[in-house]
């Protein structure tokens, strides 16, 4: 017979045939099978796109007549996924062998179970790296002979059935490639099955054959599968071709909803209030500033720096301004550093060297250093008097101007101690003028969280409040 | 805004709609911000993969059908995404790939480092292939470099990789964005999986096992690199043309080396920055224009010396070139650099 007048030469890159399958081998047989379910099913090929990986079963896309991908070993699972969700009018299936999608694909594959995406997985199970020569995989028997097993396997394979069951696929079944009538039928409904869909097909290989002096796999698979209607959880471990294998369908269930709730309390939602502060920008004059603020994780001191970059960016947005922060692997307790700086010029290094603002909202920073205060000449510091121990604070020359604080006293005492940094921020307008109170005031609500902003601008306020002219 | 948002921001409005990642520190910022700002459009996927080999098989699958997508990652990560990175390179998809670089090698620092240089220049994974490097050094370059990435991606059909740093991925600094493009605009690609109908299947492969067709293959990237090489390098050139040193560094090095020029230029001393924006192709001709006339060059990186090979390539045996570099994550000063500046003007009695 010609190759063009195969039954599915519509179906098939004729040009790429013959195939490289081993006289003998069932794959080909399963490939018509897939041909005949979306026939079956009345599928525009149009809408069919098949991902392969790596082996002798993912060359199937080699010879299919659709939009294939032939693509990393193991990764077929992930790259139909993406195909899947970029265009999710395609008909997405997988076919890989039981190395490629169990083996170093098998993350992939029990990710997909999670991720609940229609996607269908059909798994050609041979017993080992075929393509290679036959070294044992996943789902070689116990004791089995593989180039890389001489002596017999000594690992217990795995169940891909009971796999995909656990992983949480909504459709699970096994058939082989003996029962071509069978799988045809998984194969529809693995299709029809709107989340992730798994058949394993039990496939006879002849390198398995000749190592193992097993005269015919096919025989065995057709002496002992039965196909069941109905299966129990017994069945699923029944799949040993020298006692009893259970063919069948074990799962086909819809795709699950998406639940609404999650464990977080949803917020009840309030009548919103909305908060406004006006400011008018202007040419502020600054030329350069290195501002530094400094204390321990969860202080706010990544928050206080963002506060100062919008102020400075509201009050004159034609400054150059950054922003960078340093701190250790713990999210509170550890110290933390944020460099802001402000400029007429274009900024070429993004840290500060030496302050000429240095807001301390605890001494962690200057103790880590040995105790020592790194501080602009002429510059200016600002202290939490409630946790920096002023001690440090000696010995600066006097052309320094030093003020304290209590932010995190009046914070304490009057809000929560999360706005102390709003207490200092509202200190620091006042007492350094550099920035303007209003654009400092509409940065802060730019960035509170919804319902704290009137205890953020009070905080800022009562520290206002406290701010020496 | 943040460096990474700022990445996130660029690559939506240049119409990405698919971002597969894993989460690798210092770059959890441009997920997190994605998932976010995805999830406001009808058309976006974000999703957060088992691994860096699914994220980048995922975009793979994505780019082979027809979207613009993305991933990111720290060096590490990188490494693990190179096989995807040379499949794609191979069966020829466009995709754009952040690479935040990290102190190196194994699991290294997260401080900011530029030790992946190699690694990005060379293509990195396995087969000779080449990806355009794109090194920004500014929150504004940031925008245009990643929405520049995307089309680089879609005209050649290559990978393209972002190279930044912790610092510039952290980094806040104000910037301004244009207007997004509109995806359903953008220019239609012929070959993507999209249906079959009538026009025979498309396969999407990158296994030739006919040696001869392979060398045809190879031969047609290498027509496209050449291309790329001819057409595609950007420089900027800051303070050359009276320079009698130039000091030729990328991305955060160069910001801080501008600074350190910028200070030896008031005592008096001619220095410059030269500073490459496409790592790969490196602007070679446009480097070797500056000698003979400029006798010494000055590279600067935060590694042991890796772009000084392209530097020394450029320009042969026509300048000396001098090398200074931190390879552990501290970052320079440019008081720092400056003094490596000035120590060669006054060792060569450069005026």
């Amino acid at each position: 017979m010609e190759i063009s007048q195969h039954p599915y030469a519509e179906f098939l890159r004729t040009e790429m045939m013959p195939n490289i399958w081993c006289s003998g081998c069932r794959i080909g047989r399963i490939k018509n099978a897939f041909i005949e379910a979306i026939q079956h099913l009345g599928y525009d090929p149009d809408t069919c796109a098949v991902v392969s990986g790596i082996g002798c079963s993912s060359r199937i896309t080699g010879y299919l007549n659709l939009d294939t991908i032939h693509a990393t070993h193991g990764r077929a699972i992930p790259t139909a996924l993406g195909v899947k969700l970029a265009n999710p009018d395609l008909k997405v299936t997988v076919m890989g062998g039981d190395g490629d999608i169990l083996g170093i694909g098998g993350n992939h594959f029990l990710a997909l179970g999670r991720h609940g995406h229609d996607l269908n997985v059909f798994c050609m199970n041979n017993y080992g790296y075929s393509m290679t020569g036959f070294q044992h995989g996943p789902t070689t028997p116990l004791g089995a002979r593989t180039i890389t097993t001489m002596g017999g396997s000594p690992y217990a394979p795995v169940n891909p059935v009971a796999i995909a069951l656990a992983a949480g696929y909504t459709f699970v079944a096994r058939s082989t490639s003996s029962h071509p009538y069978h799988l045809m039928d998984c194969m529809i409904s693995a299709m029809k099955n709107r989340g992730p869909s798994f058949v394993e097909i039990l496939v006879p290989c002849m390198l398995f054959e000749r190592r193992n002096k097993i005269k015919s796999l096919e025989a065995l698979f057709l002496n002992k599968a039965k196909i069941k209607e109905t299966l129990s959880e017994e069945d699923v471990d029944q799949n040993d071709f020298t006692k009893e294998i259970s063919l069948g369908i074990f799962r086909d269930t819809p795709v699950r909803e998406k639940p609404q709730l999650s464990l977080v309390k949803s917020a009840k939602k309030k009548a919103v209030k909305t908060y406004r502060v006006n400011f008018r920008s202007r040419a502020s004059g600054i030329k350069y500033i290195q501002i530094r603020m400094e204390g321990t994780g969860g202080q706010g001191i990544v928050q206080g720096g963002k506060t100062l970059i919008h102020a400075a960016m509201n009050m004159d947005p034609k400054l150059n301004s950054t922003l960078t922060k340093r701190y250790g692997p713990e999210m509170k307790g550890g110290s933390c550093v944020t460099d802001v700086l402000l400029s007429a010029q274009p900024i070429d290094y993004p840290f500060v060297e030496v302050p000429d603002l240095l807001l301390m909202m605890s001494d962690i920073v200057t103790k880590e250093r040995g105790g020592a205060v790194i501080i602009n000449d002429k510059g200016t510091i600002v202290a939490d008097e409630s946790m920096v121990d002023l001690s440090l604070l000696d010995g600066l020359p006097s052309t320094v101007k030093v003020f304290g604080v209590p932010a995190t006293q009046i914070a304490r005492d009057n809000f929560r101690v999360v706005v102390a940094n709003n207490v200092m921020m509202g200190f620091v307008c006042k007492t350094t003028s550099i920035i303007e109170k209003n654009c400092i005031k509409a940065a802060i609500l730019k960035s509170a969280p919804p319902g704290t902003e009137e205890m953020n601008l009070a905080a800022f306020e009562k520290g206002y409040e406290f701010g020496k002219p | 805004m943040r460096g990474s948002h700022v990445i996130g921001e660029a690559a939506t409005r240049a119409g990405c709609r698919f971002y597969a990642g894993y989460p690798i520190t210092p770059q959890n910022e441009l997920p997190e911000y994605l998932s976010k700002r995805f999830a406001e459009l009808e058309d976006a996927t974000f999703i957060q993969a088992e691994s860096e080999l699914a994220a980048i098989n995922m975009v793979m699958g994505a780019s082979m059908a027809g979207v613009r997508a993305m991933t990111s990652s720290s060096s590490p990560g990188i490494s693990l995404k190179q096989e995807g990175i040379s499949y794609m390179a191979g069966t020829e998809l466009p995709a754009v790939v952040v690479n935040v670089m990290r102190g190196g090698p194994g699991l290294g620092n997260i401080a900011p480092s530029q030790q992946d240089y190699f690694q990005a220049t060379r293509g990195g994974g396995h087969g000779g292939y080449r990806t355009i490097v794109l090194a920004p050094h500014s929150g504004q370059e940031l925008v245009t470099l990643t929405m520049k990435a995307f089309d680089l991606a879609d005209r050649y059909r290559l990978p393209v990789v972002l190279l930044g740093d912790g610092l510039m991925g952290q980094m806040m600094e104000p910037v301004t964005f244009p207007d997004p493009i509109d995806p359903a605009t953008l220019p239609r690609k012929d070959w993507v999986l999209g249906g079959a109908k009538g026009r025979g299947g498309h396969l999407l492969a990158s296994l030739l096992l006919d040696p001869s067709k392979m060398e045809q293959h190879n031969w047609k990237l290498a027509r496209k690199y050449a291309a790329i090489r001819e057409r595609e390098t950007e420089h900027e050139s800051y303070l050359l043309d009276d320079a009698v040193l130039a000091v030729v560094a990328f991305g955060t090095a160069a910001r801080i080396a501008k600074g350190a020029v910028n200070r030896v230029r008031k005592a008096g001393l001619k220095a410059g920055l030269f500073r490459p924006v496409t790592l790969w192709p490196f602007p070679e001709r446009q480097l070797r224009a500056l000698t003979p006339r400029l006798k010494h060059i000055l590279v600067f990186e935060m590694n042991l010396g890796q772009m000084v090979e392209d530097v020394k390539l450029s320009i042969g045996e026509q300048a000396t070139v001098h090398f200074y570099g931190r390879p552990g994550g501290i970052v320079s000063t440019p008081h720092e650099i400056a003094e490596a500046i000035t120590k060669l003007c006054y060792r060569y009695d450069l005026g």
